[in-house]
């Protein structure tokens, strides 16, 4: 979106001074998917009624408990009505339907209201389910990218409410998510995309642990720890499965689907150069000797060796092979022999980000340049200020590091200078 | 598209009135009964100041360790026109006046055999204005409240507080 809005601004620069043609930024514009003479002023027009909505709210908390009850619920559901019909009307008499994110959010007051008048204090969490359930239903009619947005983000807040008070899980989401899946595929809208693959990303993962790893009712803040950590670990597992599924994809998403899974795995797999973090997977995998965690791992691995089979990506299948033989050793790593696997991982993760680097040049993609560049300084600057077991494990580790780049270095080199003579 | 709109349109009103009728039920049907609670006032993000009441069955010990979220029914006697515990039952009585409660922790004490278990009835905040709540705060500190509810089918309702100086 921001590169849209910036390529947008070049481009009228471009025009100013003459560089390009009338006709040129016209098909950029179109090739880019931009439009060309939209001022889109809905955002404005959307945080007036969120404004609105949130006044009313706090009007509604002041508990105006001298208007009985069934006066105070009645009204508010006759505006909720109201709302609706004339949103309604407008949609029908000028096809916008921004104010049918007004009425969801009246509809949501309404409910706390008979929660509120009627002393209701069970769970938070059903309330925000039937205001997310409702505007979800409606979103699905209205056609806004706006109402979308809502209806997602009180699905969000449900789960997370419903996780957050009671510890239950939350599995209606599966069909929140899928709604969202279908509205996606209806209608283009990034920032929704990007809230549904942040909350696939943490509710898949969520979804193995809670059913494979902890019972809620004997959950401790230890073992919430441990759940955690676990989710670190399968987050990038997961974030491999979502990449190489945009290749699947086609049209305008699988390039952003591709590019957040890139640096979601990126930022995940920095928690592997921590020793703390090392230590606890290592430490949580010897406790539950008997856990079966080959079950657990299959639910992540079988789907990326049936996409694997559908791609059929040479490059894919050797990853994939990798990332399944490291969490195999992973999982039977003894604890007393740290070391090794640390030692092991750090390198693995330095070839990772050294390829990165070589990647963003010779293919002049800057994420891929970015990244690699980055991790390893990122890499540099852990290992510097937490040694890898002593001083001289450290700096022999170092030296590899070094020893792999400067050689690097000079075989590409080599490369480009032959493939120059041959041109 | 448009069948479809304002069907939803009406599927959200059916959702507010059979809240409200919900709401409503144990007001219209239910019977009577008094308790005895202690109180504090916070703010809810969604719904205002209110008091938060505190009764003697919220906190009990059992013989049993209870699972999170697990439903239970306690079962109430009167005693001097108050209504107190009675037992907890993991059936629904089929008669007497009993409160249907979800268990939120269970947890072992020093003996062994007992549980702390910690229940919650959905009667436990009362809803007033800011002015009111801290007006019931201070004199909660010192008095107990006697709270009011309706019983209707398990579900109870808050129709009163009142402070028993």
């Amino acid at each position: 979106m921001f590169f849209k809005r910036k390529l947008k601004s070049e481009i009228q620069i471009w025009l100013k001074n003459g560089i390009i043609e009338p006709e040129n930024a016209s098909r950029l514009l179109r090739f880019y998917n931009i439009k060309e003479n939209a001022n889109n002023f809905s955002v404005i027009n959307i945080l007036g009624y969120f404004f609105l909505g949130l006044s009313l709210l706090i009007f509604i908390g002041h508990n105006w408990e001298q208007i009985p009850s069934i006066v105070r619920v009645l009204g508010l559901t006759g505006l909720t009505l109201g709302v609706h019909i004339f949103a309604f009307l407008k949609l029908k008499n000028q096809n916008n339907s921004n104010l049918f994110f007004l009425a969801n959010f009246i509809y949501g007051i309404s409910i706390m209201l008979i929660a509120q008048a009627y002393h209701l204090s069970g769970e938070i969490a059903d309330a925000l389910f039937w205001w997310a359930f409702g505007s979800f239903f409606v979103a699905v009619f209205v056609h806004n990218i706006w109402v979308d947005l809502q209806a997602f983000c009180l699905a969000i807040l449900w789960a997370y409410t419903k996780w957050d008070s009671t510890v239950d899980y939350p599995a209606f989401f599966w069909v929140f998510l899928l709604l969202c899946g279908v509205m996606l595929y209806k209608r283009q809208n990034n920032v929704l995309l990007y809230l549904f693959m942040i909350s696939i990303y943490l509710f898949y993962p969520y979804t193995l642990i809670h059913f494979f790893y902890y019972q809620p009712y004997v959950q401790s803040v230890e073992e919430a720890n441990k759940s955690f950590i676990f989710m670190l670990v399968i987050m990038p597992i997961f974030g491999y499965f979502m990449y190489l599924l945009s290749f699947k994809i086609k049209g305008f998403y699988a390039e952003i689907l591709r590019n957040f899974s890139f640096k979601a795995i990126f930022i995940l797999n920095i928690f592997w150069l921590l020793e703390d973090f090392q230590s606890e997977i290592i430490e949580l995998f010897n406790e539950r000797g008997n856990y079966n965690f080959y079950l657990f791992f299959s639910f992540l691995f079988v789907p990326i060796f049936a996409l694997n089979l559908w791609l059929n990506i040479k490059k894919y299948y050797i990853i994939s092979i990798i990332l399944l033989t490291f969490i195999i050793l992973v999982v039977n790593f003894d604890k007393e022999y740290i070391f090794y696997l640390s030692f092991i991982i750090n390198v693995i993760l330095f070839a990772i980000y050294a390829f990165l680097t070589y990647e963003g040049i010779t293919k002049s993609s800057f994420l891929h340049y970015f990244s690699g560049i980055s991790g390893l300084l990122i890499f540099a600057i852990i290992r510097y200020i937490s040694l890898i077991k002593d001083y001289l494990s450290a700096s022999l580790l170092f030296l590899i590091c070094a020893v792999i780049l400067l050689y690097a270095a000079k075989y590409f080199k080599k490369l480009q200078l032959e493939k120059s003579e041959k041109l | 598209m448009k069948k479809g709109l304002i069907f939803a349109i009406f599927f959200q009103i059916c959702v507010l009135f059979s809240i409200l009728i919900k709401a409503n039920l144990p007001l219209f049907l239910g019977n009577e009964i008094k308790l005895s609670a202690k109180g504090v006032d916070p703010r809810d993000m969604f719904l205002g100041n209110y008091v938060n009441l505190e009764y003697d069955f919220n906190l009990i010990n059992t013989e049993k360790m209870y699972k999170k979220n697990q439903i239970i029914y306690l079962s109430l006697k009167e005693k001097n026109g108050l209504y107190e515990k009675d037992k907890i039952n993991e059936i629904k009585p089929e008669n007497g006046i009993f409160l249907q409660g979800k268990i939120i922790s269970s947890k072992n004490t020093k003996n062994k055999k007992i549980f702390s278990t910690r229940i919650k009835f959905g009667i436990e905040k009362y809803y007033t204005t800011v002015k009111n709540a801290r007006v019931l705060e201070k004199k909660l500190l010192q008095h107990d409240a006697i709270v009011s509810a309706k019983i209707f089918s398990n579900q109870a309702r808050i129709i009163d507080i009142k402070i028993n100086e």
